[in-house]
C-alpha cells in the first residue's frame, strides 16, 4: 500500500509542477495579449498622428495657411533694391 | 461466497493508466495553448500584407494601408483623382491608379510616382480657385518636367475626398481625372505646334506675312477670328492675335499629310502615351478623311480630341527644344526622346509666345520673369453639333519661357458668365502656378525686366488689350 502512497505523491507532485507551470503560461499569454493590444493601439495612435500631422503640414495645408494669413509667394513679392 | 478484492497488480495498472491519462492531457494541452512553442507558431496563417503605398517622389505616403485599416490617404483631397478609389471591404482597385497599378499594389509593394506634393499643391490651390471663380464644370492642369518628362503634378477640380461617402459617379464626377480621361479639342493652343511644322518644313518664318481677314470660307464653313486684328498678318501676329483665318491660310502652304504625321509624331493619336496608366483615346479622322475644313479646323485645334496630357506631352517637346519625351507618372520608367522639330523651331516658337506673353494673355504674365505661352478657347461639340454655350477654355505654356524647366497646361471645361475664354480664366492658373514655382525653385524676379516694365509703363507704351 505505501508503493501506491508513493506513486500518488509523485503523481500529486507532477500536477502540481503542471498546473503550476500552465497558470505561468496563461500569465504569460494574458501579458502577451495585452502587450499586443498596446502594440496595436500605439500603431493605430500613431496612424491618427500621421494622418494629423500631414494634415496640418502636407504643402496644401501649408499653402492655404499661408494664404489665409496674408503670406504671398516671393515672386510676387515687392524687392527692395540696395543702391549701388 | 467469495469475497470481492482488488488485487495489487490491478491497483498499480489503474493508476497509472490515470497517471499517463493526465500528463499526456496536460502535455496536450501545453502543446496547444502555450504560446511560445515552436510548433504553435508554424501553424498560425500568416495574414496577407497591407495593400501597397503609393507614395509621392519625395516619399510622401499618398495611400497607404494599415494591418487594421483599407486604405488612409494622408495628403487628403491632394492628388486624389489621380490615385483613385478602391472597394471599402478589401481596398481593390476600383479607378485611378488604384485601379491601373492593382497587381502590383495587391502584393504589398511600394510605388513611388513621379508628383511632387510642393507643386501639385501649387497647381491645386490655383486651379480650385479659379475653378470656383469661372463656375466651369471641371478643370485640370498639369505641370510637366522638361527635361525627364516626369509628370510633377495632376491637379483635378472640384477636389475630391476619397474618404467621404461617394455620390453617383455619373453625376458627381469630382472622382475622376480629367488629365487622363477626358478627350477634349485644344483650340487655338494647336496654333503654336502647327506654326512650328510650318518652320520646320520651312514653308514660313515668324515674319512671313499673310492676308487675314476677320473671316474666310472653307468647303462652305465659315471660320472666324475673335480678336480684331489688321488685316495683314505675320506667323507672330497670328499666334498673338490667336488668328484661325490667318494659321489656316497658312497652313495651306503645306499638304495635309504634314501636320497629320506631325501630329501623329507627337502621339496626338497615341492611345498609351503613358506607360502603365490608363488614358483615353484620342479621336483624330483619319488622312483619308480630311478635306479641306478638316484640314483648316486640325490648324486651330479643332475637329480632334485629345486628353489635356497629350497636349502636355506635345507643348513639351516644343519647351524641351524639338524633342518628343514620353511622360512618366511612375519613378524608375526610363523613357527615350524622339526629336520632332529642330532646336531653332523650338527656340523660336517659345520666344514669339514669350516676347508677347503679355499680348496674348495678360493675366498669365508675371512681371521680372520670362514666361510664355498659348491661349485656347474651343468649342464643344454637344449632340454632334458645336454647342453655341459650351466652350473648354486652355492655356499651355512654359516655365520659364527662354529655358524651360516646366510646361504647364491648364484647362476649364464649360465655364460660365462673360469671361470664358482661356485668356481670362486659364492663364490666371498659369500665372499663379509660375508664381509658386519660382518662389518654391527661390528665384527672384528679374530686376531688369522689372525696370523696363517700370519705364514702358511710365511711357504708356504698355498696350492695354
Amino acid at each position: 500500500m505505501s508503493t501506491l502512497w508513493r506513486w500518488a505523491g509523485v503523481y500529486l507532485l507532477l500536477m502540481a509542477g503542471l498546473t503550476a507551470f500552465g497558470y505561468l503560461n496563461q500569465q504569460r499569454a494574458a501579458r502577451l495579449d495585452r502587450l499586443q493590444a498596446q502594440v496595436l493601439d500605439l500603431q493605430r495612435r500613431q496612424t491618427q498622428l500621421t494622418l494629423q500631422r500631414y494634415d496640418l503640414l502636407s504643402p496644401l495645408a501649408l499653402r492655404q495657411w499661408a494664404e489665409a494669413n496674408g503670406y504671398i509667394p516671393m515672386s510676387l513679392a515687392r524687392w527692395e533694391r540696395k543702391a549701388p | 461466497m467469495t469475497q470481492a478484492t482488488l488485487s495489487r497488480a490491478w491497483v498499480i495498472s489503474l493508476a497509472s493508466l490515470v497517471f499517463a491519462g493526465g500528463l499526456g492531457y496536460g502535455l496536450y494541452t501545453l502543446y496547444h495553448n502555450a504560446p511560445e512553442l515552436i510548433a504553435r507558431a508554424n501553424r498560425i496563417p500568416t495574414p496577407p500584407p497591407p495593400r501597397g503605398t503609393l507614395e509621392a517622389a519625395d516619399g510622401t505616403p499618398i495611400a497607404t494601408s494599415t494591418n487594421d485599416t483599407v486604405r488612409l490617404h494622408p495628403l487628403g483631397l491632394s492628388m486624389s483623382q489621380v490615385i483613385g478609389f478602391g472597394e471599402r471591404a478589401n481596398g481593390k482597385g476600383l479607378s485611378g491608379l488604384e485601379r491601373d497599378l492593382q497587381a502590383t499594389l495587391a502584393t504589398g509593394s511600394t510605388v513611388r510616382l513621379t508628383l511632387d506634393p510642393a507643386v501639385q499643391a501649387i497647381a491645386e490651390q490655383a486651379l480650385w480657385k479659379w475653378l470656383q471663380a469661372s463656375g466651369s464644370d471641371w478643370g485640370t492642369a498639369l505641370v510637366m518636367e522638361t527635361r525627364t518628362g516626369k509628370l510633377l503634378a495632376v491637379a483635378n477640380g472640384p477636389a475630391f475626398d476619397p474618404s467621404a461617402p461617394r455620390g453617383n459617379p455619373q453625376t458627381n464626377i469630382s472622382w475622376r481625372n480629367h488629365a487622363f480621361s477626358v478627350p477634349i479639342e485644344p483650340g487655338s493652343t494647336m496654333k503654336a505646334l502647327t506654326a512650328a511644322v510650318l518652320l520646320q518644313e520651312g514653308a514660313a518664318t515668324l515674319d512671313s506675312r499673310v492676308d487675314a481677314p476677320m473671316w474666310r470660307k472653307v468647303g462652305g464653313w465659315t471660320i472666324n477670328d475673335v480678336i480684331q486684328h489688321p488685316s495683314v498678318l505675320t506667323l507672330r501676329e497670328v499666334l498673338e492675335y490667336s488668328s484661325n483665318v490667318g494659321i489656316s491660310r497658312l497652313a495651306e502652304r503645306l499638304p495635309p499629310d504634314f501636320l497629320y504625321n506631325y501630329m501623329k509624331k507627337l502621339h496626338l493619336a497615341d492611345g498609351k502615351p503613358l506607360p502603365a496608366v490608363t488614358v483615353a483615346e484620342p479621336k483624330l479622322r483619319p488622312l483619308a478623311k480630311w478635306g479641306a475644313i478638316e484640314y483648316a479646323n486640325a490648324t486651330f485645334g479643332q475637329g480632334f480630341l485629345i486628353t489635356p496630357l497629350h497636349l502636355t506631352a506635345a507643348y513639351n517637346a516644343l519647351a524641351n527644344n524639338g524633342v518628343y519625351l514620353p511622360p512618366t507618372l511612375l519613378e524608375g520608367q526610363s523613357v527615350k526622346g524622339e526629336p520632332i522639330f529642330r532646336p531653332e523651331v523650338a527656340q523660336a516658337i517659345r520666344t514669339a509666345l514669350g516676347d508677347n506673353a503679355e499680348k496674348i494673355a495678360r493675366s498669365a504674365f508675371l512681371p521680372g520673369y520670362y514666361v510664355g505661352g498659348k491661349t485656347g478657347t474651343a468649342q464643344v461639340v454637344i449632340n454632334g453639333r458645336y454647342s453655341p454655350s459650351v466652350f473648354s477654355a486652355l492655356y499651355a505654356g512654359f516655365i520659364p519661357a527662354d529655358n524651360p524647366k516646366v510646361t504647364v497646361v491648364v484647362v476649364f471645361y464649360h465655364p460660365k458668365g462673360e469671361r470664358i475664354h482661356g485668356a481670362y480664366i486659364a492663364a490666371p492658373v498659369f500665372h499663379d502656378i509660375a508664381a509658386g514655382l519660382f518662389a518654391l525653385w527661390g528665384i527672384p524676379p528679374d530686376f531688369h525686366r522689372l525696370d523696363q516694365l517700370e519705364s514702358r509703363n511710365k511711357t504708356g507704351k504698355l498696350a492695354n488689350r
